[in-house]
């Protein structure tokens, strides 16, 4: 049986502590309620709630305060805050020190049941998330760690093939030690003597035979590393970052959404839904593309489009008269596509503003913008969260993600430039 | 054999399930179902309707697909965009000179409802709220339309962005 999950309310009114008690009286929940900060904070102490409401205004300990040291000793806890005193400056404030959600007073019973249901949904995949990343940890060491996460480990290339005119794929054989990687992990790699870059794998999690990487030439390392071919050498370090939610997406439909590019670093979740077929639900590929020569991968597309047990549609954005197939941004795939916006999961990749327009047409079908998964990948560059180039307001992309929530990612994708 | 017959729906039923009619109410779907000239179909690569010609009708799309081109000269045809079952095709007939600004081509073969523009035209005049459901509908389709034009010009594929 699973334990029944803690909602911890702070305020120091408790007339507003019974209104609580009351609305979620018979709901399933433990309710705990504490009326002052640090009262509160014992409370939280003892019984790790998976939830806490608290109110900012209250004498003593400040809720902005409680939010802050919550958040320091349980990272993963879901906080909501709630006031009579609403402003558009102390929801903002309440963000940027972690909470989940903002929630003014007076509330209706409904708003509050809402909320407390998307809390605990959030703090389900704060927990499968944090599962995931140990699971990934667990099987996947940074190579050559005894010289230390900085330390590239050389890495024969396999093979190398063009994809379309800017962007190649390199099979590398897998260093010493490799123990896997999760899909939506991304490896450092080095191009002696260039630089390092940011590259997610793009193969198959199964494959244990070789390490696939799509790499674009945008730049100096990209170029070079591009312009290897079997038998040359890179640097690797890896695997980092956040993998796609794979684990809680079992029993949902699965939405993925790829952009350009964005679907080599959707491809390996492709393979484990395929792989793990009957614990999915309705399975949609969409992928965007500009046009049709700059299709990634249109052999496996074909392949995939012949299974029986998936919605695979392509469009590009533009396209002369011989092709068959959609013309149109990715996002007008979104309102006809068929899924239980209920329950779904969804995966995007893509540029910025690809992912900004599809997330807002998956909500706007009904999708909890925390189950909109997208990976940001900005600006990488050590892997480990030790060097802040990639620093978003108060995450490291590299070290936090790359994979977000869209309920987190939305204010980061606002930060213009880092 | 008789009583086992299953009669093929009326254009008028044809037009209640397709989205533009949904939220319509039942004397608005009459006046419009009134308006419908015939339900078509395409075979594949069929022309529905060349840049430059009268627009005289709007077609709601059942099924198939549709693309939208503009011949480039000496660039061949460009599909600009392609619309499908549960779209609707062609708004240049609500406008002067009701002419059309693409060519329109079955992709593969398609069924459309095809309505008259200017019977459309002459019942939104008479019957405002009837005129205001239209077009509300078509903005709401442009609207959409133009916001997904606006982001195939940004081409976001087109470099690192």
């Amino acid at each position: 049986m699973q334990p029944r999950q803690k909602i911890l309310v702070i305020d120091d009114e408790e007339v507003v502590l019974d209104s609580c008690l009351a609305i979620l009286d018979g709901a399933g929940y433990e309710m705990l309620t504490a009326t002052s900060g640090e009262e509160g904070l014992r409370v939280a102490a003892e019984a790790s709630p998976d939830l806490v409401f608290v109110d900012v205004k209250m004498p003593g300990l400040p809720g902005l305060e409680v939010l802050e040291r919550l958040r320091v000793a349980d990272p993963s806890i879901v906080v909501v805050v709630i006031t009579g005193y609403a402003t558009v400056s102390l929801a903002v404030e309440a963000m940027k020190r972690g909470a989940f959600d903002f929630l003014p007073k007076p509330f209706t019973p409904d708003e509050f049941r809402e909320m407390s249901r998307r809390g605990l949904e959030r703090r389900a995949e704060v927990l499968e998330q944090a599962r995931e990343r140990a699971v990934a940890e667990a099987a996947g060491p940074v190579p050559g760690a005894g010289a230390g996460p900085m330390a590239p480990v050389p890495c024969r290339v396999l093979g190398r093939w063009e994809e379309t005119h800017d962007t190649v794929t390199l099979a590398l054989e897998p260093p010493s030690g490799w123990r896997g990687f999760r899909p939506g992990q991304f490896n450092m790699v080095y191009a002696f003597g260039v630089g390092e870059s940011a590259i997610s794998i793009s193969g198959d999690p199964a494959d244990s035979g070789r390490l696939l990487h799509t790499i674009r030439r945008v730049g100096k390392v990209t170029e070079a590393l591009a312009a290897l071919d079997r038998g040359g050498v890179v640097g690797l370090r890896g695997p980092f970052g956040t993998p796609w939610p794979l684990g809680y997406a079992a029993g949902r439909d699965v939405v993925v959404v790829a952009g350009g590019i964005g679907l080599a670093p959707l491809r390996p979740v492709v393979h484990e839904l395929f792989e793990n077929r009957d614990s999915y639900g309705r399975v949609l590929i969409l992928i965007g593309a500009r046009t049709s020569d700059d299709l990634l991968y249109p052999e496996q597309i074909q392949e995939w489009r012949g299974r029986f047990d998936v919605d695979l549609q392509v469009t590009l954005d533009t396209a002369t008269g011989g092709w068959r197939g959609r013309v149109g941004v990715v996002t007008t795939l979104i309102p006809h596509a068929e899924f239980d916006a209920d329950q779904a999961v969804a995966m995007v990749v893509g540029p910025e503003i690809m992912m900004r327009f599809t997330a807002a047409g998956l909500v706007d079908r009904g999708m909890s913008p925390s189950r909109v998964y997208v990976s940001l990948e900005r600006n990488m560059k050590c892997g480990i969260g030790l060097c802040g180039h990639c620093q978003v307001g108060s995450k490291f992309v590299c070290r936090d993600g790359a994979v977000f929530g869209y309920d987190e990612a939305e204010a980061l994708i606002q930060v213009r430039e880092v | 054999m008789p009583g086992l017959d299953k009669q093929a729906p009326t254009p008028a039923e044809l037009l209640a399930a397709h989205p533009f009619a949904v939220g319509m109410e039942e004397a608005q779907l009459r006046r419009v179902a009134d308006c419908i000239k015939e339900v078509a179909e395409f075979p594949a690569d069929q022309v529905i309707f060349r840049s430059g010609g009268v627009a005289r009708s709007l077609y709601l799309i059942r099924r198939g697909d549709v693309a939208l081109e503009v011949v480039a000269p000496g660039g061949g045809t460009r599909i600009v965009s392609t619309l499908h079952g549960g779209d609707a095709l062609g708004w240049s007939w609500m406008f002067p000179p009701y002419r059309w600004a693409f060519d329109a081509r079955a992709v593969v073969p398609t069924e459309a409802i095809v309505i008259s523009g200017e019977s459309l035209r002459e019942c939104a005049t008479t019957d405002h709220e009837l005129g205001y459901q239209v077009v509300w509908r078509v903005a709401r389709e442009m609207a959409d339309r133009l916001q997904a034009t606006r982001l195939q010009l940004l081409d976001v594929y087109g470099a690192q962005r």
